[in-house]
């Protein structure tokens, strides 16, 4: 059993759906802190995605997601009809991860411990190995010292 | 209208498993076969409705038919009562919706959230 390592970035979080909403020629907008779900991307006549946002500091050639997430996405678009998007945004390449939930992907089901729970909770879950999941390179400027440009 | 009966059945009618033959009510019955009823419109509101405020976005709902509106805010509201997922965790946002649903008839929503709550 591994540990998750998410780091906990609102800020960060808002990049990664703008450059999503950006991709996909939507609005976007963030959910408040401890929402059931981090983001949606939507336009001026419906809303298309909902979304899970996790920001992870390592590379790995599989990426855990949580049942938990999963199940509920999955269930709240039965509902809603918008697709359901679970993201990844690795720190240590700078690449965005996304998998749609309704597609085709193969997994091995595991479970992981979180850091973060005040007890040992552990969360089941899935690893979805890297093939599956659509990458966007992020430009490297979210890490970089304020440009001329940025002032305003 | 019997909103008692309609309300206990409607996930019945939305799941097509309530049909016009099987309803006790004729209002309902006339609801099924409205000309403006249109299920691919009650999904879209449902989402306008439920989705708009947490997303800081006033939702266009008044020129919805009426028909499509109740569809839609009894859906929500079937849900709430059952503690059905995704209502369940997101309340808050559902009865928002709800509210911007019945816009024009605030009492309904604030009757059922009282009963609800």
């Amino acid at each position: 059993m591994s540990r998750l390592s998410n780091v906990n970035d609102p800020v960060r979080e808002e990049y990664v759906a703008s450059i999503l909403a950006k991709q996909a020629g939507l609005q976007f907008h963030i959910t408040p802190q401890n929402s059931r779900f981090d983001f949606m991307l939507f336009d001026d006549r419906d809303y298309r995605v909902l979304g899970e946002i996790k920001i992870r500091e390592r590379f790995f050639p599989d990426w855990f997601i949580a049942d938990k997430k999963v199940n509920w996405l999955l269930e709240a678009n039965k509902t809603f009809r918008c697709v359901p998007w679970f993201v990844i945004h690795c720190i240590e390449n700078g690449v965005i991860y996304r998998l749609n939930l309704h597609e085709n992907y193969e997994f091995t089901e595991d479970s992981m411990t979180n850091p973060y729970s005040t007890g040992i909770q552990t969360e089941t879950g899935r690893k979805v190995p890297i093939e599956y999941w659509t990458k966007t390179e992020t430009r490297s400027s979210f890490e970089e010292r304020m440009s001329p440009i940025d002032w305003k | 209208m019997n909103e008692a009966d309609f309300f206990l059945s409607i996930s019945e009618i939305l799941t097509k498993r309530l049909t016009p033959e099987k309803a006790t009510s004729e209002e309902v019955r006339n609801l099924f076969n409205h000309p403006q009823r249109d299920d691919l419109e009650i999904q879209r509101v449902t989402r306008l409705a439920v989705f708009s405020k947490l997303a800081g976005v006033k939702p266009k709902l008044e020129r919805v038919h009426l028909v499509n509106r109740l569809f839609a805010y009894w859906t929500i509201l079937s849900g709430l009562r059952r503690g059905e997922e995704p209502w369940a965790s997101i309340k808050e946002s559902a009865w928002n919706g709800a509210e911007a649903l019945l816009f024009d008839l605030p009492e309904y929503v604030a009757k059922a959230r009282e009963e609800i709550a």
